[in-house]
């Protein structure tokens, strides 16, 4: 159990690292407001707060 | 220097904006971490924590404060349990009303008031759920934190898609993995949730407790609200506290523990230990799916609007005083039916009397409300 939460830790990881580059190269506003909220949950969850 | 195009300038400013919005949110969740103020009363003659019983337990969010109460007089021993689910407030409050208030005439008490520690740190999502509830006491208003009804992802996560309860391997949804009564008798090796279990299940058998009280909420569309639920074991016992209770005007159902749903503490505690166990259920209308605005006033009002035209509509049945279900009438009734079950295992087991004193009845609790039997 302590090895898949660490393993879903990492792949928050990641898909931060993939949303923040999604977010630079996006061109749409729309598109960048909601790779934005995307973030938000993501974030708490690698610093274990949500 | 290169100009910035508009869409990074963009993307930066919305970086900016996601951070601003998840620091306001993670200061708002860290909130919940802070331990709520417990005031031991002078019946209180020890403070340990659970992990004396599993040292697994050390320095994680599992590891629940247990007071002991002990009278001068020799008797058998009682566990009362509350904030197994942190979101069934009553229970925790009655526990919380044993240790700052009661003394132990015979025999000693033990308590934990909030056996699921974890979970008090977050609440149930997309539930609109309060994160605290204030009391008015004679020292001021204290705040206690509302919890969740399992312990926190954070503390064991992620949830499997299908739980499988140890050892009977029942099928659960995911989310059971961390309902601590679905966790007995849990393992050492196992989850965090099932290691609390077990510890609890040590503190039962080295403590050599006579009778075991576990307190529980529920929405009042529940069909067990206002039961006592017992172990084939209690049944006698659960039959007599009813009876008592009757003549104080208190209604309660006897509910028999199912002996194939396991992992529950009215099953396992009996099966697995000397203990005769109990179940207590009040009726909480925020956690009622009928329920109407969802917010700190309604979980110690207990009153709320849709649940009184569900039961004056008489289309389905509900446990509601359509007065609402008051925080401290839901108290008084634990409390009530803790003495109770006290006063008839003494009866039966006159060697090991557990006698309580101190305890505020019913109508004292109704009169002068929660605050004032809190320091």
């Amino acid at each position: 159990m302590v090895l898949l939460h660490w393993t879903y830790v990492v792949l928050a990881a990641v898909i931060v690292y993939l949303v923040v580059r999604e977010l630079f190269d996006q061109k749409d506003w729309r598109t960048q407001l909601t790779l934005a909220l995307v973030l938000i949950p993501l974030v708490l969850r690698i610093l274990h707060v949500k | 220097m290169p100009r910035l195009q508009a869409h990074t300038v963009r993307a930066l400013a919305l970086l900016v904006g996601a951070s601003v919005v998840s620091t306001v949110a993670g200061v708002e969740f860290a909130q919940m971490w802070e331990a709520d103020r417990v005031l031991p009363g002078d019946g209180v003659v020890r403070i340990g924590r659970l992990s004396e019983y599993h040292p697994g337990l050390r320095n994680t969010r599992y590891d629940a404060m247990v007071y002991y109460l002990e009278g001068e007089r020799p008797g058998g021993t009682a566990l009362v349990l509350g904030g197994t689910h942190p979101n069934e407030t009553a229970g925790f409050m009655a526990a919380l009303v044993l240790v700052e208030r009661s003394v132990v005439a015979s025999g000693r008490v033990v308590v934990i008031p909030q056996a699921c520690n974890s979970g008090f740190t977050c609440t149930d999502p997309l539930e609109a759920y309060p994160q605290s509830f204030p009391v008015a006491t004679a020292s001021g208003v204290r705040t206690f934190r509302y919890g969740a009804r399992a312990a926190n992802w954070v503390d064991q996560w992620p949830d499997p898609l299908v739980f499988m309860q140890y050892p009977s391997n029942q099928q659960l949804s995911g989310f059971e993995t961390r309902n601590l009564n679905r966790a007995y008798p849990g393992r050492p090796d196992g989850t965090l949730t099932e290691q609390a279990a077990f510890a609890i299940m040590q503190l039962i058998r080295r403590e050599e407790v006579d009778v075991a009280i576990d307190l529980h909420e529920a929405a009042p569309e529940f069909p067990n609200v206002n039961a006592i639920v017992t172990h084939e074991k209690g049944r006698d016992l659960a039959a007599q506290a009813v009876l008592a209770l009757e003549f104080e005007d208190l209604q309660y159902s006897l509910e028999l523990s199912p002996d194939n749903f396991r992992g529950l503490s009215h099953r396992e505690w009996g099966d697995r230990t000397e203990a005769i166990p109990f179940l207590m259920e009040t009726s909480n209308p925020i956690q009622g799916r009928l329920r109407g605005k969802t917010s700190a006033e309604l979980l110690v009002t207990g009153s709320d609007s849709l649940y009184a035209r569900a039961v004056r509509s008489g289309v389905m049945r509900v446990t509601y005083d359509v007065g609402g279900e008051p925080l401290k009438r839901r108290v008084g009734r634990h409390l009530a039916g803790i003495l109770a079950l006290l006063e008839a295992y003494s009866a039966t087991y006159g060697e090991r009397p557990i006698m309580l004193a101190n305890v505020p009845s019913y109508e004292e609790m109704i009169t002068a409300g929660l605050g004032a039997f809190l320091r």
